[in-house]
């Protein structure tokens, strides 16, 4: 793949994780639930994708960029969103790419997906949890991990859908790729 | 569909999140809720008043560099009903009653807060 197609690629996918992160920045429907931090991840699709057509560096660059610029056109750049924000990426992305290479495809994308919202709830508990000083905070946990479970879910279902009628026009390198494919 | 590890691992998550939920409510007591009045003068703390032990209608001095200034408790709150101060910004604040909420004189020097595990409620939600 040449260097300018595999730029391209990552601009759109970057672009594309931009836009549903502030698209869902934007839902009203999850305020509604007593649980501030609670978000569907959409944004993660992205990433998984990033990480089935390009690899692990990548998707960690992708999603990495992608908490940046999307802080920035939210307006939340360097606030405490924007540390939570970054640190929530950091982590799921750092799990998900780990685990896609090691786990012999003992996780599916689902599982895959399931173990990033976790570690995005965990690692902005963390870095929550240093700036107000007090670990209390991890009472919170057991709450974003029932909700991290229906979404991590939700999120893995649409990567498997997208991937099983589209390659959106990624020519995969990636054998774990085609391997995923036929598992679902 | 869902390998058996991703079972695993959903079920995981559940039976972690169930035992911190079991955690939480089982560690903590009902004297770390307990809300306390907390008031300081001259940037020591002078007294703690534990929020049931407060009684309605009792007035305690606070000496601070310019004199002493009234507190006054009430049914779980309390307010400075005087200060020897010039504006009497503290006596204004009137009563406070949740945690995190606080009055300042700051030409007396005396601070009063209410501190406690509960969350204060929120102003708001950004995100």
């Amino acid at each position: 793949m040449s260097k300018t197609k595999k730029m391209v690629q990552l601009s759109l996918l970057v672009a594309v994780g931009i836009a549903l992160h502030v698209f869902e920045a934007m839902l009203p429907a999850l305020n509604v639930l007593p649980i501030p931090g609670a978000k569907l991840g959409l944004a993660n699709i992205v990433t998984l994708l990033t990480l089935v057509f390009l690899g692990y560096r990548e998707a960690l660059g992708v999603v990495l960029l992608r908490s940046l610029l999307a802080s920035l056109v939210a307006g939340t750049f360097l606030t405490t969103t924007f540390y939570l924000s970054f640190a929530g990426a950091l982590g799921s992305g750092l799990v998900m790419g780990l685990l896609y290479l090691f786990s012999r495809g003992r996780f599916s994308l689902v599982g895959i997906s399931i173990c990033g919202a976790v570690a995005h709830n965990v690692s902005q508990l963390l870095v929550a949890a240093l700036l107000i000083q007090q670990a209390g905070i991890f009472m919170y946990l057991p709450y974003l991990l029932l909700f991290a479970l229906p979404t991590g879910y939700f999120t893995g279902l649409v990567v498997r859908y997208l991937l099983r009628y589209s390659s959106l026009g990624f020519n995969t390198v990636d054998k774990r790729a085609s391997y995923n494919k036929s598992m679902n | 569909m869902l390998t058996r590890h991703d079972k695993i691992l959903a079920i995981a998550i559940i039976l972690v999140a169930i035992l911190g939920f079991v955690f939480y409510t089982s560690f903590s007591g009902d004297e770390e809720r307990q809300n306390r009045i907390v008031i300081e003068a001259m940037g020591e703390v002078v007294q703690v008043i534990p929020m049931d032990q407060l009684e309605p209608g009792k007035e305690i001095p606070i000496t601070g560099p310019l004199g002493d200034s009234i507190l006054e408790m009430g049914e779980d709150k309390v307010r400075l009903v005087d200060s020897p101060c010039p504006d009497h910004l503290c006596v204004y604040m009137g009563w406070i009653s949740r945690p995190g909420e606080i009055i300042v004189c700051l030409p007396n020097m005396v601070m009063v807060r209410v501190e406690g595990e509960q969350e204060p409620e929120r102003d708001g939600i950004t995100r």
